[in-house]
């Protein structure tokens, strides 16, 4: 079987100076695949999830390949590039206070998902979004689709979001730290909505955290980033058991809390690696 | 604070501010050097007959009772005599509000219209030279006063090309009861026009700054996740959002346009407030000077009100603030 994604030597730089942030990765997701990419703030995650969406900012230049089920993807005029997005792939995004729309209610912001991809009645879009809001866990979701998103809470936002992502069932869903702005009842309240509807859907998806532990509940797989480059990558029990990579081990100490005796200092990342200073 | 209250206080607010500009017009205007009754008989006149003069133009009450009678028959749409040719005011300026009224009002409405695109394609192309060329040309059109792109559009379409009227004014519906729409649109085009171009130009750079913003915002980034293209995501869920800040702008900018009209009538000779107002301070006539600006002042009260009441309209977070 083919990959769904299959990402070449994707490079990405940025400014006039073309200041690299991605230096030539390269990684596959199969379909049906759940693949954590980790790694700290600024190791280029987010900017490799982007490149995949073609979301980047206009500043931004793109070499490699990003191959979305066999259709390369780099190189493409944002309006060739737009019928896919929501429609094949879809993401989540990390700040759900700020991913609304704050004048427009809910509803209307989950069917325009809806009505942008398929040519359906407003009548019978309005039912399906009820239904889809249902689905995410959102009790009375008639109210909610009425709602603007400053009447609603973090959590309940980020289950809109997950609507909006999921609504028009693509093959791939993006979740870039869907959890991280959530406080951590919510956090797990939403990490097991995700898993529950990516299962429903049959979506694959690359999810994307500085929290192995979080990567942990949801992927088979991981993808390690540092400083634009993969450095590791396997399968969790390879993660866990046989990291080779010292950035590695200490992001696998820091997430397994339970193997610290009580009374003894918590691991950084830093007891295991620390970045050489580069001139 | 639910909506009715939200209007009530923003109706007591305005009500508040009329009292308070009717106050501050009345005393500015009556300390000015400068006596009517002098003006009028000239400076060589005899005191005697300057301070019966006074008397029968009630210059010689006090003050307070001036203003309250001026106040009491504004309400009741009196605006008082002139006290040089003894005409009714509010007859001298009635047919004029219409003139400028027009003016300013086409001028608010296709300022907008101008530089809604030409801002969002000055933010969205900001790295490119269309965005480049789109801040250019604001820029040139805000430093250029109103006078003086009337002036140049007079020599170009009136004077070179003779396309279009240099001045005058014709009523939509003449004295007959005659439709005249042409010619009232072709006098109005090239004044409306130097009032635009600087409007347009301030207001590019606000739409400018609007839309630069929204391009940075996460609902930007979630619209185009789901489909849209930039262009049409911008549409779809940036304007209204940009909306908020430049209808501030265009309510504030109304009182600046006010000004340019009142100089504009006088480059075009069209017979609205403002030649009117300009020939009052000229010769003294401070009930006529009075009521234009309390007219001026009462307009742009109305348009800053209706601006507030618009943000209702425009930003659902304003409607209820008390539910988050």
């Amino acid at each position: 079987m083919s990959p769904l994604l299959e990402v070449t030597d994707l490079r990405v730089a940025f400014g006039r100076s073309h200041r690299e942030v991605v230096h030539g990765i390269s990684f596959a997701l199969e379909p049906g695949e759940r693949l954590g990419l980790i790694g700290e703030s600024g190791s280029g995650k987010t900017v490799t999830a982007l490149a995949v969406m073609g979301l980047l900012a206009e500043n931004a230049y793109v070499s490699g390949s990003v191959r979305v089920g066999g259709r390369e993807l780099v190189g493409l005029r944002d309006r060739d590039l737009a019928p896919l997005r929501g429609q094949a792939m879809s993401m989540v995004f990390q700040e759900p206070m700020t991913a609304l729309d704050p004048t427009m209610p809910v509803g209307r912001q989950v069917a325009e998902v809806l009505l942008l991809h398929q040519h359906l009645g407003h009548g019978v879009a309005r039912g399906r979004v009820i239904e889809v809001l249902a689905e995410v866990g959102l009790e009375d979701p008639e109210r909610v689709a009425d709602a603007y998103p400053h009447a609603l809470s973090g959590g309940q936002r980020q289950r809109v979001v997950v609507a909006m992502a999921l609504i028009n069932r693509p093959d791939l869903v993006i979740c870039d730290e869907p959890t991280t702005a959530l406080d951590v009842t919510v956090q797990a309240k939403v990490l097991n909505l995700l898993d529950a509807e990516l299962d429903a859907v049959g979506a694959s998806c690359l999810f994307i955290s500085h929290d192995l532990a979080v990567v942990s509940q949801l992927c088979e797989r991981v993808l390690v980033m540092l400083d634009g480059d993969i450095v590791e990558q396997g399968s969790l029990a390879q993660i866990f058991n046989s990291a080779t990579h010292p950035y590695t081990r200490g992001l696998v100490a820091t997430a397994r809390l339970d193997a610290v005796e009580p009374g003894e200092r918590l691991p950084t990342v830093e007891d295991y690696y620390q970045r050489q200073v580069r001139r | 604070m639910n909506l009715g209250r939200t209007v009530a206080v923003r109706l007591l607010v305005f009500a508040a501010s009329l009292f308070v500009a009717s106050m501050a017009i009345f005393l500015v205007v009556n300390a000015l050097p400068g006596d009517v009754a002098t003006a009028i008989l000239g400076f060589g006149a005899d005191p005697a007959s300057v301070a019966g003069l006074r008397v029968r133009l009630g210059l010689d009450r006090p003050l307070l009772v001036r203003y309250l009678s001026w106040v009491g028959g504004m309400a009741s749409g009196d605006m008082g005599r002139s006290y040089l040719t003894n005409e009714s005011v509010t007859a001298l300026v009635a047919p004029r509000i219409a003139v400028t009224a027009w003016l300013v009002a086409f001028s608010m409405l296709i300022a907008p219209l101008v530089a809604l695109p030409v801002g969002m394609v000055a933010a969205v192309k900001r790295r490119s030279w269309q965005g480049a060329a789109a801040s250019t040309v604001s820029q040139i059109g805000l430093s250029i006063p109103a006078f003086y792109a009337g002036i140049l559009l007079v020599i170009v379409f009136a004077v070179g090309l003779r396309w279009l009227p240099a001045n005058g004014y014709t009523d939509l519906v003449d004295a007959h009861g005659q439709w005249r729409p042409v010619a009232f649109v072709q006098h109005l085009v090239l004044p409306v026009t130097s009032l635009v171009i600087v409007q347009a130009s301030v207001l590019t750079r606000y739409v400018r700054s609007a839309f630069v913003e929204v391009l940075s915002e996460d609902y930007f980034r979630t619209a185009r996740a789901v489909g849209w293209t930039r262009w049409r995501a911008l549409w779809r869920h940036g304007v209204r959002n940009a909306a908020i800040s430049v209808v501030t702008v265009i309510g504030l900018q109304l009182a600046t346009l006010l000004v340019g009209a009142i100089v504009v009538e006088q480059v075009f000779r069209l017979p609205g407030l403002g030649t009117a107002l300009l020939s009052a301070v000229a010769n003294r006539d401070l009930i006529v000077v009075q009521g234009i600006v309390m007219i001026l002042v009462f307009a742009v009260l109305v348009i800053n009100l209706l601006t507030d009441l618009s943000y209702l309209l425009i930003d659902p977070r304003l409607r209820n603030r008390d539910a988050r």
